[in-house]
């Protein structure tokens, strides 16, 4: 097969934390190629200097058998045919979708230009997704999150002047529900035929198996292993990216979920959550110490739901019954205060708890940090840093804290874990059932199937709506995929 | 199932684009249909002419602030600029043309290089403008100490122009509404203005040159800074370092008002010419009234933080509701 992009020993250090130590890694013509390994394990900086985004500390990248200069940068790599979709969204939200493909192509221009945009992004979207449903004059941020996603992906597969080489898809399918990965997936096996290559970067094992031909595992900026897809499982991967463990406690968890659950079910408890005015058959109620999980297929509402719910903790007609927080699904816009340290970040909700007379003490906000770098396990430095020196899983785990360490008696989540590593998503769940034990309330939108186990009751969401209401202990992901189409 | 939703989604969006521009007609009937009630008599082509003549320069120089606004910058010297550039049409044009007309280019060069030292520098521009409008102020002092000078006739004279039927003002201000439109809406400029408001990023990293555009955004404040000072000067007739210090706040508020926003983005043509008419017909409605001119700019404030107030309401009574 043929070479047509080589890393030779390639390394990147930040400051002094190393992120990829002597990588070396060949990408096949027409091959579609996963990579696999925790946050951190330096997915993101491989990918970072395939596209030219910041130079290797040392090591020589070729395309196609020439050694590029030490100048490559993400304009060479455009125009070597070098793609990438990043895990943040890189579409103009105040814009409608075409004028996004007109910006992303300096080249379309005339007066032609709102009609060829237009017909560059449908054809790759009626390519990629059939039927999405998505106007080309639409504006970006009346979007749902999925959609946005789609026409990102889309827009990564457009090429009005040059052939495209290969197209590096970071967590394609992070707010994409199942039909939708499963489009894509399917799309991806068409491009072998047209010698297009495809790096494919997911925390999702079974996706990576489901689309891949190689899957490179990726641990501390290392690459410990390259495996055949055809021969390789799900348990095979696990085992060389270190977390052989990790299967075992979350069965335990699990059968702990399911165990507690029946008592639960059968006791009365207290209604947290109640609204009056609901539309729709079916009716929310929360309960105390109880986990409910929103499903369905990705953006019906259920983010609508969360948000509206925390806007009218106040109102009376919603019969919020204790304090609440919130735990936003997109880090990097609604998450983290991107210019404080992490310590600020986890304590911010609670100042009450940090005051001494006006001012913040310092030290008290540290201890609280500081326990809960310990408790779950924030990988940092110094909890002093900025936050962002911290990886993607570790900031959500920081969030995480912010909100349980709050007073507030019900956390509303909005897809927590999308985008997180294993081991950071085992922690996030211990700790939830941990905190139902103490008598805290979860109302859960996931778009991961795997996490409804640790639930005790959903609600499917379709079209704004809830549309069906099952106990989780009986309900199988089939009843789920039935209530949802 | 999903076209249906595609069909609905469609028409949201297109009451979208209708609501950017109903909530600054809205505004200006708030403050338009007063002064006819109060003055049925000014409904007539002189009438008209005299309401919206001052619309012109307070637009152009809204539009300048406009594409301050829309990559997410401002420009606090703007009013200093229209000033200065009276001076130079009433002071400098009629003796030193040569001269004037220099000093006008030389205006334009240097928002380009405010823009270039922006991006570069990574500065502020609220800060970096302040400076600026110092020194708009100390050169139109330079030039012409006191009010007075003498306008060419040919400034003049395009402002006093009479247009059959529809009166100059109405007509300059809607071709002004289309042409700025077609440039926001229709060209790759005014596309990647759009853009940068969104996503900086974004459009960096489609590999256009952050450094041309911001300098050809801030050429374009310069442009439509120095087109308002013409048209001022046309108007008064008159030279004055100070006449128009109050367009820069005026300005960010008629943009505000004509559906744009601070954070960028998000910008209507006709929004932004109808926020300026909203602006200039405050006063107009408040002389009718009999408000002394010492209360004028207070009850100026007021009326403009009803209507936003009574705007944010609108907005916020279109949210989609689940539960």
């Amino acid at each position: 097969m043929k070479t047509i992009i080589e890393l030779k020993n390639i390394s990147k250090y930040f400051m002094s934390s190393r992120a990829l130590h002597k990588v070396d890694l060949s990408i096949f013509e027409g091959e579609c190629l996963g990579i696999v390994g925790h946050n951190g394990a330096g997915k993101s900086t491989m990918v970072n200097i395939l596209t030219g985004t910041y130079p290797p500390t040392e090591g020589e990248l070729y395309i196609d058998g020439e050694l590029q200069p030490p100048g490559f940068d993400i304009f060479s790599a455009n125009s070597q045919g070098i793609r990438v979709v990043f895990q943040e969204l890189s579409l103009c939200p105040n814009l409608t979708v075409a004028e996004n493909i007109k910006v992303f192509h300096p080249n379309i221009s005339g007066f032609g230009w709102k009609k060829l945009a237009r017909e560059m992004i449908i054809s790759s979207l009626n390519e990629i997704f059939p039927d999405h449903g998505i106007h080309p004059d639409s504006v970006v941020s009346g979007l749902t999150l999925g959609q946005r996603q789609m026409v990102e992906i889309a827009k990564a597969f457009t090429a009005p002047d040059k052939p495209l080489r290969l197209v590096i898809l970071d967590e394609p399918t992070s707010a994409l529900d199942h039909k939708r990965s499963r489009q894509l997936i399917d799309y991806l096996d068409t491009l072998r035929e047209k010698k297009l290559s495809v790096i494919y970067i997911s925390h999702l094992l079974d996706e990576v198996l489901a689309s891949t031909d190689r899957i490179v595992v990726m641990k501390d900026g290392i690459k410990v292993g390259v495996e055949e897809t055809e021969t390789s499982s799900r348990e095979s991967i696990i085992e060389l990216m270190g977390e052989a463990k990790t299967e075992a406690p979350k069965d335990s968890s699990a059968e702990t979920a399911s165990a507690s659950r029946k008592d639960r079910s059968s006791a009365e408890k207290k209604l947290v959550i109640e609204p009056k005015k609901q539309n729709g058959e079916v009716k929310l109620k929360v309960h105390e110490g109880e986990i409910v999980g929103l499903t369905g297929l990705a953006g019906h509402g259920q983010t609508d739901l969360l948000i509206e719910l925390f806007d009218s903790r106040k109102n009376p007609d919603y019969s919020v019954h204790a304090p609440v927080t919130f735990l936003p699904g997109d880090r990097q816009t609604d998450g983290v205060f991107p210019i404080w340290s992490i310590t600020r970040n986890i304590t911010l909700q609670v100042y009450n708890k940090v005051r001494k007379l006006l001012l913040i003490d310092s030290d008290r906000e540290e201890d609280i940090a500081r326990r809960w770098r310990d408790e779950i396990d924030i990988k940092a430095g110094s909890i002093g840093d900025n936050i962002l020196s911290l990886s993607g899983g570790n900031q959500q785990k920081a969030i995480f804290s912010r909100c349980l360490e709050s007073s507030a008696k019900i956390v509303l989540m909005d897809d927590p874990t999308r985008g997180v590593d294993v081991g950071t998503k085992e922690v996030i769940y211990r700790r939830i059932l941990k905190e139902r034990e103490a008598g805290r309330s979860f109302v859960w939108y996931t778009t991961e199937m795997d996490e409804l186990q640790y639930c005790d009751r959903l609600y499917v969401f379709k079209g704004g709506r809830i549309i069906a209401e099952l106990l989780a202990s009986e309900a199988s992901a089939e009843d789920i995929l039935k209530a949802s189409f | 199932m999903e076209n249906k939703l595609g069909e609905k989604r469609m028409s949201l969006r297109r009451k979208g684009r209708a609501r950017d521009v109903l909530m600054p007609l809205m505004s200006i009937l708030i403050v338009f249909v007063p002064i006819l009630v109060l003055r049925p008599r000014v409904i007539n082509y002189t009438g008209f002419n005299l309401l919206f003549n001052m619309a012109i320069p307070v637009a152009l120089a809204t539009i300048a602030q406009m594409f301050a606004m829309t990559i997410s910058e401002i420009d606090l010297s703007i009013g200093n600029l229209v000033s200065l550039v009276t001076c130079i049409a009433g002071s400098l044009l009629p003796t030193r043309p040569l001269l004037g007309i220099l000093l006008l280019f030389g205006i334009i060069a240097v928002y380009m290089l405010v823009g270039a030292v922006l991006y570069l520098r990574n500065l502020q521009s609220i800060v970096v403008t302040i400076g600026m409008s110092f020194i708009w102020t100390g050169l139109a002092i330079m030039i012409q100490p006191h009010p007075g000078g003498n306008v060419p006739e040919f400034i003049v004279g395009a402002m006093n122009m009479r247009t059959p039927v529809v009166p100059m003002p109405i007509f300059f201000l809607l071709i002004l509404a289309i042409l700025l439109h077609v440039l926001l809406f229709k060209s790759s400029f005014g596309i990647l203005l759009r853009g940068m408001g969104g996503n900086r990023k974004a459009i960096e990293q489609s590999g256009h040159s952050m450094l041309k555009l911001q300098m050809a955004v801030f050429g374009m404040v310069g442009l439509f800074g120095i087109l308002s000072g013409f048209a001022l000067a046309g108007i008064t007739t008159s030279a004055d370092p100070n006449i128009a210090r109050n367009y820069t706040l005026i300005a960010v508020a008629s943009v505000v008002l004509g559906g744009g926003s601070f954070a960028g983005g998000t910008v209507s043509a006709v929004g932004v010419v109808l926020g300026a008419c909203t602006m200039t017909l405050v006063g107009t409605l408040l002389t009718f009234l009999r408000i002394s001119p010492d209360w004028q700019i207070g009850a100026q404030g007021i009326i403009i933080l009803a209507v936003l107030f009574i705007n944010s309401q609108l907005k916020k009574s279109g949210k989609v509701r689940y539960v």
